[in-house]
């Protein structure tokens, strides 16, 4: 039988495949991140890769954008603080409880754990010296204004982009003006010393475009049976990476990881005869990275297939007017649609439909009180599509909602492994497996061994 | 001829229950209370060492299921047990289990799959498909199942399969550990609390207590004792709990149909609460019982457990242990 224990490739989760993401994040970002990380774990406060100019961005704001500044001669290099904060709550948690306090002793005590952690980074100085920050209203308004006064804190400009909730000609004119405008002010704020360069703009989108090409020939593979990728470097990779998409060391990067997944998928048709008895995840939303624990039993009961924090599935940005590709990139496939009810479908229903999902598995940051995605209406409107579905293809896909918090482990609740031992139980039920096997052969029989 | 025992072990936050069943006949079954002052002696990380002389909590646990196996060897000599199955809240965190220090094989399922397989056992010809609700100590589980025909080990049986469920998840209001509270702020007994609940459902005490947090209910009972009898306040309590229970289900009752509800676990036993979930529900309640094993409700995991490892032991290869056993009579 296949299964993810018996694969020469799936290995268990340890310090060197931890490595080994943070080697394809130093990649992707061409190491613009080492070194605050460096800052961060080590708490020296030098590094020992010097700084470049960086700006903050939010997770969704097109990194495409950021690579199209122009810092006198030099490039700008795009921080994603919601990518450090996670970074962090996995390398170094002891970091993570002090910067809890540190918010909580500045009246961040009761919005997202990942604001949290960032504002408290930032009053203690480990965030890196920002030139400018890019906000944008996705994922949530919340983190919009915590950025936003995070940089108020340090006197660094900062700009907000709103997405509109639906798609239209007029929502792409109205980003179009927003991306103008902020053009505009960048340079009067920064005294022209950081341009916007629409060459360079075109250049991104093309790099972009190309490493997106790459990428999904890659996640084309994981279409087929078994899983190619551990669950933790999968979902490093996507997140850590989601920065890097516009610069041409990138377009590297994803070539790489195309190719090592194809060679994969070539392992696994030659390794294995039978078809994997394990269920087919797709993840939605953060996972609880402050608790390896969980997700080895995650990794360990399923193949996870696909995750909707990959932020590849978008169309391809037209060059031709690289502004309003950004902004229809924006508008079609922001990650996954927080904030439109119809943009929550048309985001998920591609990838239940085409990868052929047995469960879903959703993880409801904070509990669902401060986070946008894990609001019952839009967990309501997944479950109506998987509902739908359902019915469409004769299916039988199952959702998990599982409420904890992804970067506090003491947050995690009591009965987190009972509902996912109890998740995959029922969906081996579905598949027609029996929910365990006993061993074969090796029964000791009552009295052979004195119970004492 | 000697019979083969299959035990269900159900280690639940607050009680331990054992079952053995052979032939889909219950053949032995206990129901204990864990001792929580027990776990302040537990020192050997899980190992039950004997350093304690036996008298901490995993010790407790230990004891059980020893003394357990030899009532069953006791009740029926020569009965060979060759596989449990292990459930409930703690199961999964007992270390000894991992040693192999018993003679049987243990497996481990959740307690989602345990009821509905005591269910599955108990009505082998049930309506089609049914809700079960199972009020533990500390956990709620809404369990959606359906009908279905299955080939297991060439024999075509009727399954009960889980569809979907739920779970209580931030607060442990609507758990027995609710009704625990409200019982001492009382100073009575869960049983005193199901007679005075139950006097109470004929009054109108609909709203008068938050579903939520037990604390936040123990306030409003100060508030409230006043202004409405000892009766009226226990059903109230028993109202918002099935209103719980009622949100918890909702996701689940939206997309699929279902004719019948069990209602099982500790808290079943106050028929108080089985009356507010009729009226929530608005369907007839069945709290699962046997005449021939008191308290049937309160073990169901446990018997949903033994009954799976009946159910899957005829796929294991058996030669190894048909040999074992010519082995073992020959010595005898």
């Amino acid at each position: 039988m296949k299964n993810k224990l018996s694969s020469p490739f799936n290995k268990r989760l340890d310090a060197s495949r931890l490595r080994t993401s943070f080697q394809y994040m130093q990649l992707a970002s061409a190491g613009y991140m080492m070194p605050y990380l460096e800052k961060i774990l080590h708490r020296s406060g030098k590094t020992s890769i010097p700084l470049l100019p960086c700006v903050d961005r939010s997770l969704l704001f097109p990194p495409e954008y950021i690579y199209a500044l122009d810092c006198q001669g030099q490039d700008v290099i795009p921080v994603t603080t919601d990518v450090l904060v996670a970074a962090t709550a996995i390398l170094n948690p002891q970091t993570v409880h002090e910067a809890f306090q540190v918010a909580a002793a500045n009246g961040y005590n009761a919005t997202c754990s990942f604001q949290q952690i960032a504002f408290g980074l930032s009053t203690q100085g480990k965030l890196p010296p920002f030139r400018a920050g890019f906000l944008v209203n996705e994922p949530c308004i919340g983190s919009l204004e915590t950025f936003n006064q995070i940089l108020r804190n340090k006197n660094t400009p900062a700009y907000n982009l709103y997405i509109p909730g639906e798609y239209s000609e007029e929502a792409i004119d109205f980003i179009k003006r927003q991306i103008v405008r902020i053009n505009t002010q960048l340079e009067q704020d920064t005294g022209g010393e950081i341009r916007f360069n629409i060459d360079k703009l075109r250049e991104a989108i093309r790099n972009s475009n190309a490493a997106r090409k790459h990428f999904l020939r890659g996640l084309d593979c994981m279409k087929g049976d078994g899983s190619l990728v551990g669950a933790w470097e999968f979902l490093n990779f996507n997140l850590f990476c989601s920065g890097g998409f516009g610069s041409p060391e990138y377009v590297e990067v994803a070539k790489s990881f195309s190719s090592e997944l194809r060679q994969r998928r070539q392992l696994y048709e030659n390794y294995s005869d039978q078809p994997s008895e394990l269920p087919r995840i797709y993840q939605v939303h953060f996972p609880p990275y402050s608790s390896q624990r969980l997700l080895n039993k995650i990794d360990k009961q399923c193949d996870l297939v696909a995750a909707d924090i990959n932020t590849i599935w978008w169309d391809e940005i037209q060059e031709s007017d690289p502004i309003e590709g950004l902004a229809r990139k924006l508008l079609v496939r922001p990650g996954c649609g927080f904030n439109a009810r119809e943009r929550v479908k048309t985001c998920h229903r591609p990838v239940l439909e085409s990868y052929d999902i047995d469960g879903i598995i959703c993880f409801q940051h904070m509990y669902g009180t401060n986070c946008p995605l894990a609001t019952e209406t839009n967990i309501n409107i997944l479950r109506n599509e998987i509902h739908s579905i359902n019915k469409e293809l004769s299916k039988n896909m199952l959702m998990e909602v599982i409420p904890l918090d992804c970067l506090q482990s003491t947050n995690i609740p009591a009965n987190a492994d009972t509902r996912i031992d109890a998740f995959f139980e029922t969906l081996r039920q579905i598949k027609g497996l029996p929910p365990f096997k006993f061993r074969e052969g090796i029964t000791r029989l009552a009295g052979d061994h004195e119970v004492t | 001829m000697t019979d083969t025992v299959f035990l269900g072990i159900d280690l639940g936050s607050t009680s331990t229950k054992l079952v053995a069943i052979s032939g889909k006949k219950i053949l032995h079954s206990i129901y204990i209370k864990n001792d929580p002052g027990l776990l302040k002696s537990t020192n050997c990380k899980g190992k039950a060492c004997s350093a304690c002389n036996m008298s901490c909590s995993l010790a407790f646990i230990r004891n059980t299921i020893d003394d357990f196996v030899k009532d069953i060897h006791r009740i029926h000599p020569g009965a060979r047990i060759p596989a449990a199955v292990l459930t409930g809240n703690q199961a999964s965190h007992i270390p000894f289990f991992r040693d192999d220090i018993y003679s049987f094989q243990i497996m481990y399922i959740t307690e989602i799959l345990a009821h509905t397989a005591g269910v599955e056992f108990l009505y082998p010809d049930g309506g089609e498909n049914c809700m079960i609700i199972d009020i533990g100590g500390l956990d709620n589980k809404v369990i959606l199942t359906k009908r279905n025909k299955k080939t297991i080990s060439r024999n075509l049986v009727s399954t009960l399969e889980v569809v979907d469920f739920e779970m209580n998840d931030l607060c442990a209001a609507g758990t027995g550990a609710y009704f625990e509270n409200i019982t001492n702020f009382f100073h009575g007994t869960l049983d005193e609390f199901s007679s005075w609940a139950l006097k109470g459902m004929r009054s109108q005490s609909h709203n008068l207590l938050s579903p939520r947090c037990a604390t936040f209910a123990n306030s409003m009972l100060t508030r409230l004792q006043h202004l409405y009898t000892v009766e009226e306040l226990a059903a109230a309590a028993c109202r918002a709990q099935a209103l719980n229970i009622f949100n918890l289900a909702s996701p689940l009752f939206r997309f699929h149909d279902y004719q019948s509800i069990y209602f099982q676990g500790g808290v079943a036993s106050n028929a108080a609460m089985g009356e507010a979930l009729e009226e929530v529900f608005k369907k007839t309640i069945t709290v699962p019982e046997l005449s021939t094993v008191p308290g049937m409700h309160k073990i169901i995991g446990a018997l949903g457990a033994s009954y799976l490892a009946e159910k899957y032991w005829p796929l294991v290869d058996q030669n190894g242990f048909a040999n074992k056993i010519k082995e073992h009579e020959k010595q005898t």
